[in-house]
């Protein structure tokens, strides 16, 4: 029996799939049995937790990315003959979202050396992260590059310099992917792609799910690729499955998301149930929702009586000012006895001029506030950037130099030394232009930096030297600074996760480097402190940490539609600021015309619509979570001085009409 | 709210073309926030937009239309005010796709354009020493002050020029084409400029990054060549009023015209007269020949309340004798022929009635720096006698202004500087401090910042300076703050310190021990945490939460930078700075205060007034008066053909663009700049209400020897001006 569950958010669609998975084990299905497709890694640890029940087996709970990779490495000996010519390896090697910017971004960069792309304003992290998105786009609806290149071609008709930068995207493009298969290098497009093409219309691979899975369990089928849908589809006729739809959402639209494609490919298939309510809103934020998407994605100019927005909002001039004025509001609040959790500051951007004034301003008054959208990056990370700058001693061959902050840094954990002790000892370092540990005595440090660290110093000095001349393996160069180096002085538990994430990453990013000439024009040691200090690496500890409910959270839109919460109280921020209307298309990339659907049309007014669609989805998604009022809050100016004109307030108070 | 003729008439306006040319003091905005409140009012639905120059006129502008609408019981809503720059970015920002712009840009202000240009100039002059050499005279081509000057003088040349290929809305193709023709003819100048803005246009595009001519092009752009984006454009406002149209530009009237393309409907008002922005690109003549298109129609202002009938006199008098007799033919249509009117009895707000003549003169009889002191001593004896009035002291020169203030302020006189980058440092010097601290941190072992540490953290140091100096030198930073062995020796220090100094040292060393603590930190959360600690007032807290965001831009960059390499930005970050600096002050506006004089610039006092106005150094020295004089334009040490490379190179654009260049351009930009000082000096006459004081020098100091110095021919008009009136 197939059941799709169709309801608002938080009406309990989760809820119910977590029920029949449990009534399929109680049933005997073995849990390795049954698969559960989730939208992310927070989602699966989710589930994990919700689970309660005994376990029949192993959990089979897994992204789509997470369970083609699984698979591709199965069923490599289908997919490999298909490559052609080339290395044969036993299984594929993976490349990280991290790891295929910054290897599509060295391609960008060589290309544009050589007058490509003369003609856009953009960096070339930029337009590496739009060519990838093009690969994603020309996997996730099986289309291939050429035919997204056509389709993007469509649509600027005549415009020589973007129909140039188009093909030099495409070529790049070409590129990056010539480069992937001969190395047997799957980054997430050509998974999804070989996935796609050689495993799951293989002949025997049917009967191998059918073999494997009994059940399915899909979550948030509205924000699955059509790729995932399609493997939805191709286990339905054989499985019993449980899933899960929300008519509002299509939220990740602009990753691929079809949330039409997997409606029309699988309700015929399933028997609907609907959610009655929405437990995350009031019922007045759910009619307020439901105008202000028609207002805004279709031009309605319906009015509605509301209290669920606050008649008094917060406008100021600049931004410190605003950010001062909501503090002082949230703060009022809380004083009032709102609980913390129940409050969510949200803003387009989360930037640190935000994070950290609100932050400071609301702990003043003794209460805390927690950003669920921060992404920390490794290269922050106190003890990565120690990792890095000791490697940058032991191989100074490479040519890469740690900077005098980091060095500091380094010197203030590994001796213990004060900042400015440390501060000196890095400039000494550094003296020459070169990386070296100076002599303490000839520099006349020793006495400076003190006696006690300077026998440390010497020994660590000893350390490099003896490193240096065994020439470490990339696999034990950083496991080498953690034990010998870092073991001694390493206390704090997010610490050692950080040190292991390096290592790990180190070694997974020495697969692809054994793997990818490009990669190899310059070493790996070099390689990889590069791809750390540009800041690629996002650090995971985070991801591990549980929201708090004592604090306010302060969250970007998405961040709050993604994280199952629902607050009585909304503050809006930077509601004069474009942000809130985010568009699908950029330069060189549109995913509103990459849907398997797309008739081929595309102008001003269609371009329009997909940007006020996507601006009504985040407006109604964060009313479908509130369940009290909602504050507009702007400025007349943004961090940089520069005036902001977005429309936001605007259709919001022309459409409410206050009580 | 009582409307004076011709206000009238504008503010019954209901369609169409309308230029309407306004004296100083008409009350232009009033009138025009006037008629869009009642065009709101009258056409519910229909929305109207204001352009003008300044973020202080987009408040006022909003402020009294709010005010308006209000009187009439209605909400605010129904129109935008923007300044050119803001209506361009939104633009933009509407279609970044279309102009290959990712939507990530960035944009970067006038002040580090320069900075960039300036930069890449200096590379530029490197690598092509013989090209920009051969044009100095024989025996200045080897002198290194001379060749330094003539670098200096080719960075102004490049940053002038490239604004004005750019404010024309050349396309890339076509900046290509004219430099292989510039290459072709050897235009020199122009070539320079040509590969210089190569280069620039280069560095922008790989960065992702915009300046705001890039922001009005793209926008003109757009809206020619996107059809979808015009329409939206267009059906967005029913009506567009422009201000202040006499500093507009080619592509600023393009994009309006193609704005109100629909409905067609545009008011401009400006003023001629007032045309004073040349520097940045503007034509006065623009409004000027659209005041004079048959199909527009055309409602002057002339009545004002502003000033005297004595000064309203002066002022009508010198457009008279600039356009009858001053000495310069092709100068005598610097001023249109449009006089200034004083409102009738009726009206509530009559024009000010001086007992006395009201215009004197002041000359002094040594150099400017005399005059400054004459001038000081007049104006402090005003504030003193009239604290009720508005004073304010106006110069030709920064360096003037800074002078005339140190001279107000000797004598006990309170001043407040007009919108110069000195206002930086003045408006938040909080912001000083924490670059202070930034540098400290950066390299903490340097003693050199150890004294400036203790300057911020003690600032009762004064009297003790030398001695704490002398301590500081003496021993190394760590021993200070982190001592081996437990606490400091504070009897190292100097005897001579009084007990409370040393309690002050020993508190500024535990402050500056927290802050090396935090060192560590990201530096955009650094600063931001610097910014609490220092108690910086909101302004400055904007301006931190400028440099926080800068920071975090740069960390996008380098992310593994820390204190120390963001320390090394700072002179870039700092142009940048300024200019949110002079957004906040702009944004506020500036009003004078009674009691305390105001000194500024004859530029940066437009659209302003007050009672009594003191228009010092009318001295030849500081006025281009006869096209056969020596411009400050000019270089003595090129080869006389050469000698006003801008001028050149603005022809040899000309030329390229198949404009017809007549007579010798050195000479037309003497024209052009005769014509711009005569409506600077309007301008100041203008900003006088009841009072107006006339200065001038008569020598002029070139190191020990003092010259003998003609007063300007203003100034001798003046003279006789006053003297005809005093006889008559």
């Amino acid at each position: 029996m197939n059941v799709i569950i169709e309801g608002l958010p938080l009406s309990g669609k989760t809820t119910r799939l977590i029920e029949a998975y449990c009534d399929f084990v109680r049933q005997g299905v073995p849990t390795d049995s049954i698969l559960v497709l989730v939208m992310n890694i927070r989602e699966a640890r989710k589930w994990r937790e919700a689970i309660d029940i005994a376990i029949t087996g192993k959990l089979q709970i897994l992204t789509y990315w997470g369970f083609i990779q699984k698979e591709l490495v199965s069923y490599w000996h289908w997919v490999l003959p298909q490559l052609g010519e080339g290395r044969r390896p036993v299984k594929p090697t993976f490349l990280n979202a991290e790891a295929s910017h910054y290897l599509m971004n060295l391609i960008v960069e060589n290309r544009r050396s050589q007058g490509a792309f003369d003609d856009l304003v953009a960096t070339s992290s930029q337009i590496a992260l739009q060519i990838l998105n093009n690969l994603n786009q020309a996997a996730i609806n099986g289309t291939g590059i050429d035919e997204v290149t056509r389709r993007l071609l469509l649509t600027c008709p005549g415009e020589a310099e973007k129909e140039q930068a188009l093909k030099d995207a495409r070529d790049l493009a070409e590129d990056f992917r010539g480069q992937c298969l001969q190395a047997r290098c799957l980054d997430y497009s050509l998974c999804v792609e070989l996935f796609a093409k050689h495993v799951l219309t293989a002949p025997g691979y049917q009967e191998s799910l059918k073999k494997r899975f009994t059940a399915l369990l899909a979550d948030n089928l509205e924000e699955a690729i059509p790729a995932e849908t399609d493997l939805v589809s191709t286990m339905i006729p054989f499985v019993n499955s449980c899933l899960a739809y929300d008519p509002s959402g299509g939220h990740t639209r602009s990753f691929g998301a079809d949330p039409v494609y997997a409606r029309e490919s699988l309700y015929p298939s399933c028997q609907v149930e609907t959610t009655a309510g929405a437990y995350g809103c009031s019922q007045e934020a759910a009619e307020l929702s439901r105008v202000l998407s028609a207002n805004i994605a279709d031009g309605a100019h319906e009015q509605i009586r509301s209290a669920a927005v606050n008649a008094s909002g917060i406008d100021s001039e600049f931004r410190a000012e605003m950010i001062s004025q909501v503090a002082r509001s949230v703060i009022r609040r809380l004083n009032e006895g709102t609980a913390p959790g129940d409050i969510a500051v949200i803003a387009p951007i989360v930037d640190k001029v935000l994070e950290y004034n609100l932050m400071r301003d609301i702990a003043e008054a003794g209460y805390q506030v927690q950003n669920i959208s921060q992404r920390q990056y490794l290269v922050n990370e106190s003890f990565a950037q120690v990792m890095v700058s000791i490697a940058s001693f032991i191989r100074p061959e490479e040519g890469w130099i740690s900077n005098r902050s980091t060095l500091s840094r380094c010197f203030q954990v590994v001796f213990g030394l004060d900042p400015v002790r440390s501060s000196l000892l890095a400039a000494h370092c550094l003296a020459e232009g070169r990386l070296r540990l100076p002599d303490l005595d000839e520099a006349g440090l020793r006495e400076r930096i003190g006696f006690q660290v300077g026998e440390r110093f010497d020994s660590f000095k000893g350390w490099v030297q003896q490193i240096s001349a065994i020439r470490p393996t990339p696999d034990s160069l950083f496991q080498s600074i953690f034990t010998d180096i870092l073991a001694r002085v390493i206390e704090d538990p997010d610490d050692i996760a950080a040190t292991r994430q390096l290592i790990a990453s180190s070694l997974k990013f020495n697969e692809a480097y054994q793997l990818l000439p490009i990669l190899q024009r310059d070493s790996f040691v070099g390689r990889f402190l590069d791809l750390i200090s540009k800041g690629t690496i996002a650090a995971e500890r985070l991801f591990g940490k549980e929201l708090q409910d004592e604090a306010v959270v302060l969250a970007t839109p998405l961040a709050v539609i993604r994280s199952g919460l629902s607050f009585p109280c909304q503050y809006w921020l930077d509601c004069t600021d474009t942000g809130w209307f985010l568009k699908d298309f950029r330069e060189l990339s549109n995913s509103a015309i990459m849907g398997k659907d797309w008739d081929g049309r595309w102008n001003d007014a269609i371009e329009q619509q997909v940007r006020l669609g996507n601006a009504a989805r985040t407006i109604s998604g964060l009313l479908y979570r509130c369940r009290g009022s909602v504050t507009l809050v702007a400025s007349e100016y943004n961090n940089m001085g520069h005036h902001l004109d977005g429309s936001l307030t605007d259709i919001i108070y022309e459409s409410v009409v206050s009580r | 709210m009582r409307l004076r003729p011709g206000q009238v008439e504008v503010a019954g306006y209901s369609g169409g073309y309308l230029a309407v040319p306004a004296v100083p003091g008409a009350g232009k905005t009033t009138c025009l926030a006037y008629l869009a409140a009642r065009l709101i009012r009258e056409r519910p639905g229909e929305k109207i937009l204001v352009v003008t120059v300044m973020n202080s006129a987009v408040a006022n502008f909003k402020h009294k239309i709010s005010g308006f609408l209000n009187e009439m019981g209605l909400p605010p809503k129904g129109y935008e005010v923007k300044t050119l720059h803001s209506l361009a970015l939104q633009i933009l920002k509407e279609k970044p796709e279309f102009m290959l712009v990712n939507e990530a840009f960035e944009i970067i202000d006038n002040n580090t354009r320069t900075s960039i240009i300036r930069h890449l100039t200096e590379e530029w002059l490197s690598g092509n020493e013989d090209r920009w050499v051969a044009f100095m005279k024989k025996g200045r081509q080897e002198d290194p002050v001379y060749r330094g000057r003539w670098r200096k003088r080719i960075v102004d040349m490049v940053l002038v020029t490239t604004k004005r290929i750019k404010l024309h809305g050349m396309s890339e193709r076509r900046i290509l084409r004219l430099r292989e023709a510039a290459q072709e003819k050897r235009f020199e100048f122009l070539l320079w400029v040509l590969e210089i803005m190569d280069a620039y246009e280069r560095h922008k595009k790989q960065d992702g990054q915009v300046d705001f001519d890039d922001l009005i092009y793209f926008a003109y752009r757009i809206l020619s060549e996107d059809k979808g984006a015009l329409e939206y454009f267009q059906n967005r406002w029913t009506y567009i009023f422009e201000d202040e149209a006499q500093d507009s530009t080619p592509l600023q009237q393009k994009i309006l015209y193609r704005l109100c393309g629909k409905y067609k409907n545009l008011v401009r008002v400006g003023d001629t007269n007032q045309g004073i922005m040349r520097f940045s690109g503007t034509d006065p003549d623009i409004f000027r020949r659209f005041c004079n298109l048959s199909r527009i129609e055309r409602q002057p202002i002339c009545v004002a309340s502003r000033s005297t009938q004595q000064i309203m006199s002066l002022a009508n008098d010198f457009i008279d004798w600039v356009n009858n007799q001053y000495p310069v033919l092709d100068c005598r249509s610097a001023l249109e022929p449009q006089a200034i009117v004083g409102v009738d009895d009726a009206d509530p707000v009559a024009n000010p009635v001086s007992r006395t003549f009201g215009i004197e003169t002041l000359a002094s009889a040594g150099d400017i720096n005399d005059e400054c002191a004459l001038v000081a001593e007049k104006a402090s004896s005003l504030a003193t006698e009239h604290p009720g009035k508005t004073i304010a002291v106006l110069l030709s020169r920064n360096d003037y202004v800074q002078s005339i203030g140190r001279c107000l302020q000797n004598k006990g006189v309170e001043v407040d500087y007009l919108g110069n980058t000195a206002d930086l440092d003045r408006n938040f010097h909080r912001l000083a401090d924490l670059w202070t601290v930034v540098r400290f941190l950066s390299a903490p072992y340097e003693p050199e910042y150890l004294l400036k540490i203790a300057e911020l953290l003690a600032p009762d140091l004064e009297n003790d300076r030398a001695a704490v100096g002398r301590f500081l030198d003496q021993i190394n930073p760590e021993d200070l703050f982190y001592p081996v062995g437990g606490d400091f020796n504070w009897s190292k220090l100097p005897d001579e310190l009084t007990p409370g100094m040393v309690t002050a040292i020993q508190r500024a060393v535990k402050t500056a021990r927290r802050w090396l603590e935090m060192s560590h930190l990201r530096p955009d959360e650094l600063v931001l945490q610097l910014a609490a600690e220092l108690h910086l007032d909101e302004n400055e807290r904007d301006i931190a939460n400028s440099l926080s965001a800068l920071i975090s831009r740069h960390l996008r960059q380098y992310p593994q930078d820390g204190v120390h390499e963001v320390a090394g930005e700072i002179e870039s970050m700092n142009s940048h700075l300024k200019y949110m600096a002079e957004v906040l002050l702009d944004s506020k506006g500036f009003t004078p205060r009674p009691g305390v004089v105001t000194v500024s610039t004859y530029h940066k006092a437009k659209g302003l007034e007050w009672d009594i106005v003191f228009m010092a150094g009318l001295a030849k020295d500081n006025f281009l008066e006869l096209t056969g004089d020596k411009s400050i334009s000019e270089i003595g040490y090129l080869l006389e053909d050469y000698k006003n490379p801008t001028a050149i190179a603005f022809a040899q654009l000309d030329i390229l663009g198949g404009k017809k260049v007549s007579g010798d351009p050195i000479r037309q930009a003497k024209i052009m700049e005769i014509c711009e000082d005569l409506r600077l000096m309007y301008v100041a006459f203008t900003r006088a209400r009841e009072r107006l004081y006339i200065g001038t020098h008569k020598t002029i100091k070139w190191g020990e020897r003092e010259t003998a110095l003609p007063p300007s021919k203003v100034f001798r008009y003046l003279a006789d001006y006053i003297e005809r009136k005093s006889n008559g």
